[in-house]
C-alpha cells in the first residue's frame, strides 16, 4: 500500500465535494429525466416478456 | 494493560476465542485494544460512523466475569465487532448513512445486535455506508454522510459500497468482524475490493428487524471477516427465525463444514467468458484461482445463467420498493439533503413507477426463481469473480459494468433469487485485491463456507494484510 500522506488525504478530499459531484452541465432535471428514462425502459423491456398467466408474483403475505 | 502486537488484530476469531479463554488477556483488554485502534484509524478511510468504546468496555467487564466464573457462551464470547450503520442501536444515533437522518435515535435494537450480545461479543463502534445503502443509484463513491469510503489497500480507492466501512474497518484490522448488508451486491463488493471474506446469507436466514429497509423482498443481513470460517461462526450466532421480520425463513443455522459432502462429489458451475470479461491485467490471477478451485477435486462444468433481463428487473424491483420505503423522505423534500444528486433524483423517479411494472417484474421473479432450482439440479455451485476489476478511484463516476456474458450477473442473479453468496480473497492486481464468489442453492451455506474453507487452505490471500 502506498503510504498515506497529509498531501494524498487533502487531494481526495479536495476532488470529491458535494458540488462537484455532478458532471459540469448535468444538472438535477437531467438526473431526474434519465431515471424516469431507464424506469420506463425497464418496464417496456419487462412488458415485452410473455409469461404464462397462471404465474403470481414473488411477494410473499401471511395473515 | 496487555500489549498487543499487530498480529492480534488480524487473528481469527477462533483464536481470539482461544486466547481469552486461556486468561492470556481479557476481554476488557482486548476490547480497549480494538477500540482504541477504531477510533484512531477508522477516520483514516471514512469507516468509522459512531465509537461506542464506553458500552462496549462496560460490558466487556461482565464478560470477563462469565469468562472468569468458566461459562462459556460461545466463539464470539469477548469478541469485539462493529456494525454497518443501518442496525438500529436503542438509544444511540442511526444515521442510515444519509444527512436527513444524521440525528435520528431508534428506540429499538436491531436483532442481530441483540443475538450478538447475547453471546457475549462486544460492539465497538456502527461503521459508515453509502446514503440509504445506496437506494435510487448514486453516481459517486462519495454518496455518503461520512465521505467516500477508502480502501486500505489504497486510500485514493474505494472501499467497494454500501458496506464500506465494514469493509474497509475488518481489512485495516480495525475490528475482528463486521456486520453489513446486501441488497444488490454490498457485502460481496466491499469484501472484493478490501480483500476480506463476506457472505451474503440466503434471503430469510438472519432478521432484518432493526435494518433500515431499502427493499423488503431484497435485503439481507450478513458478516464481513477474515475468512470463511469467521463467517460461519458469526452466521451461526446470527441466523435463525423472527416474527419481527416478515421475510424470516424460520430457519436455523448450525456451522457444521465437516459434514459437507465430499468435494468429489460435487459439480462446480463455471464459465471461461469470466476470464476473458476480467480486465487483463486480472485475467491471470482469476485463471490461476480458478486452477485452484479445480484442485479441489470437483467436477467443472461449464454453465451458463438463464437468461433473464437481470438489470431491468432489480432496477424496477428495487426503485419501487426503495420509492415506497422513503415516500415520506422524498415528499417532504427531505431526499434532496442527500449528498448525490443522482441518487435523489432516482428515488423521486421510483414513485412514478407504474404497479404493473413491478407486479410484471415480481412475477417473472418467480420465473426465475424456478430456473435457478433446475440450474441447481445440475450443478452445486456456480464460481466466478465478484467483480472483474479492481476497486475504483474514489474520484470516478460509476458507470457499472456493461459485460453481461458469462456469469457477469450472477451477483445481482443471486440477490433476485435470495441465494448464499461467498467472496473469497483470490489474489492481487497492480497492488489491489480481488475475488472469487462462490454461490449455491438456497440454504446451502454450509457447502459454501466448506469450499471457501478448502480454498483458504489452499492459498493464503485471505491472510495479506495492508499497511496501516
Amino acid at each position: 500500500m502506498s503510504k498515506l500522506t497529509r498531501r494524498k488525504l487533502l487531494t481526495v478530499a479536495a476532488a470529491v465535494p458535494a458540488a462537484a459531484q455532478t458532471p459540469a452541465g448535468t444538472t438535477a432535471q437531467d438526473w431526474a429525466k434519465a431515471a424516469r428514462e431507464a424506469n420506463q425502459r425497464n418496464g417496456e423491456l419487462l412488458g415485452g416478456i410473455k409469461i404464462p398467466i397462471a404465474v403470481e408474483p414473488a411477494t410473499i403475505f401471511k395473515a | 494493560m496487555q500489549g498487543f502486537g499487530d498480529d492480534i488484530f488480524f487473528a481469527s476469531i477462533a483464536e481470539l476465542n482461544t486466547r481469552l479463554r486461556k486468561k492470556e488477556f481479557k476481554a476488557e483488554e482486548l476490547t480497549k485494544a480494538f477500540a482504541h485502534r477504531l477510533e484512531t484509524l477508522g477516520p483514516r478511510y471514512n469507516a468509522l460512523a459512531l465509537p461506542l468504546t464506553k458500552t462496549a468496555l462496560k460490558r466487556a467487564k461482565s464478560v470477563d466475569d462469565e469468562l472468569k466464573r468458566e461459562r462459556f457462551r460461545g466463539p464470539l464470547q469477548g469478541i469485539p465487532y462493529g456494525a454497518k450503520d443501518l442496525l438500529a442501536l436503542a438509544g444511540h444515533p442511526t444515521t442510515w448513512g444519509a444527512k436527513p437522518y444524521a440525528t435520528q435515535v431508534l428506540d429499538e435494537t436491531a436483532t442481530v445486535l441483540n443475538k450478538l450480545d447475547a453471546t457475549g461479543a462486544l460492539l465497538i463502534g456502527k461503521l459508515a455506508l453509502v446514503e440509504l445503502a445506496g437506494g435510487g443509484g448514486y453516481r459517486f463513491p462519495s454518496a455518503s454522510l461520512f465521505g467516500p469510503g477508502l480502501n486500505p489497500w489504497d486510500v485514493t480507492r474505494w472501499s467497494g459500497g454500501s458496506s464500506s466501512g465494514s469493509g474497509a474497518a475488518v481489512a485495516a484490522g480495525l475490528v475482528p468482524f463486521a456486520l453489513g448488508s446486501e441488497t444488490n451486491g454490498s457485502i460481496l463488493t466491499p469484501s472484493a475490493f478490501c480483500g476480506v471474506t463476506g457472505l451474503r446469507p440466503t434471503y430469510g436466514l438472519v432478521s432484518r428487524h432493526g435494518a433500515m429497509a431499502l427493499a423488503w423482498t431484497m435485503d439481507k443481513i450478513g458478516p464481513l471477516c477474515r475468512s470463511a470460517e469467521d463467517c460461519g461462526l458469526v452466521l451461526q450466532q446470527i441466523a435463525g427465525g423472527d416474527p419481527l421480520d416478515h421475510g424470516s425463513a424460520a430457519k436455523n443455522f448450525y456451522y457444521a463444514p465437516q459434514y459437507a459432502r465430499k468435494f468429489t462429489d460435487l459439480k462446480f458451475g463455471f464459465s471461461p467468458a469470466d476470464i476473458t470479461n476480467a480486465e487483463p491485467d486480472a485475467r491471470p490471477v482469476f485463471q490461476a484461482a480458478m486452477e485452484v478451485i479445480r484442485s479441489i477435486g470437483a467436477s467443472m462444468v461449464e454453465t451458463a445463467l438463464p437468461e433473464f433481463p437481470y438489470a431491468a428487473l432489480s432496477g424496477i424491483i428495487i426503485s419501487t420498493e426503495a420509492a415506497s420505503i422513503f415516500e415520506p423522505l422524498i415528499t417532504s423534500g427531505g431526499v434532496d439533503q442527500l449528498a448525490d444528486v443522482k441518487q435523489a433524483e432516482g428515488l423521486k423517479a421510483g414513485l412514478e413507477i407504474p404497479a404493473k411494472d413491478y407486479l410484471k417484474a415480481m412475477r417473472i421473479r418467480s420465473i426465475l426463481k424456478q430456473k435457478y432450482r433446475e440450474l441447481f439440479s445440475n450443478v452445486d455451485v456456480l464460481i466466478a469473480p465478484v467483480r472483474g476489476t479492481i476497486a475504483p478511484k474514489v474520484t470516478e463516476p460509476l458507470n457499472g459494468s456493461p459485460v453481461t456474458s458469462g456469469m457477469a450477473q450472477l451477483v445481482t442473479a443471486g440477490n433476485l433469487a435470495g441465494l448464499p453468496a461467498l467472496s473469497l480473497p483470490c489474489g492481487f492486481v497492480n497492488g489491489m485485491p480481488v475475488a472469487l464468489q462462490v454461490a449455491g442453492p438456497p440454504f446451502s451455506e454450509n457447502m459454501i463456507l466448506a469450499i471457501g474453507r478448502e480454498f483458504q487452505n489452499r492459498t493464503d490471500w485471505h491472510k495479506r494484510r495492508p499497511k496501516v
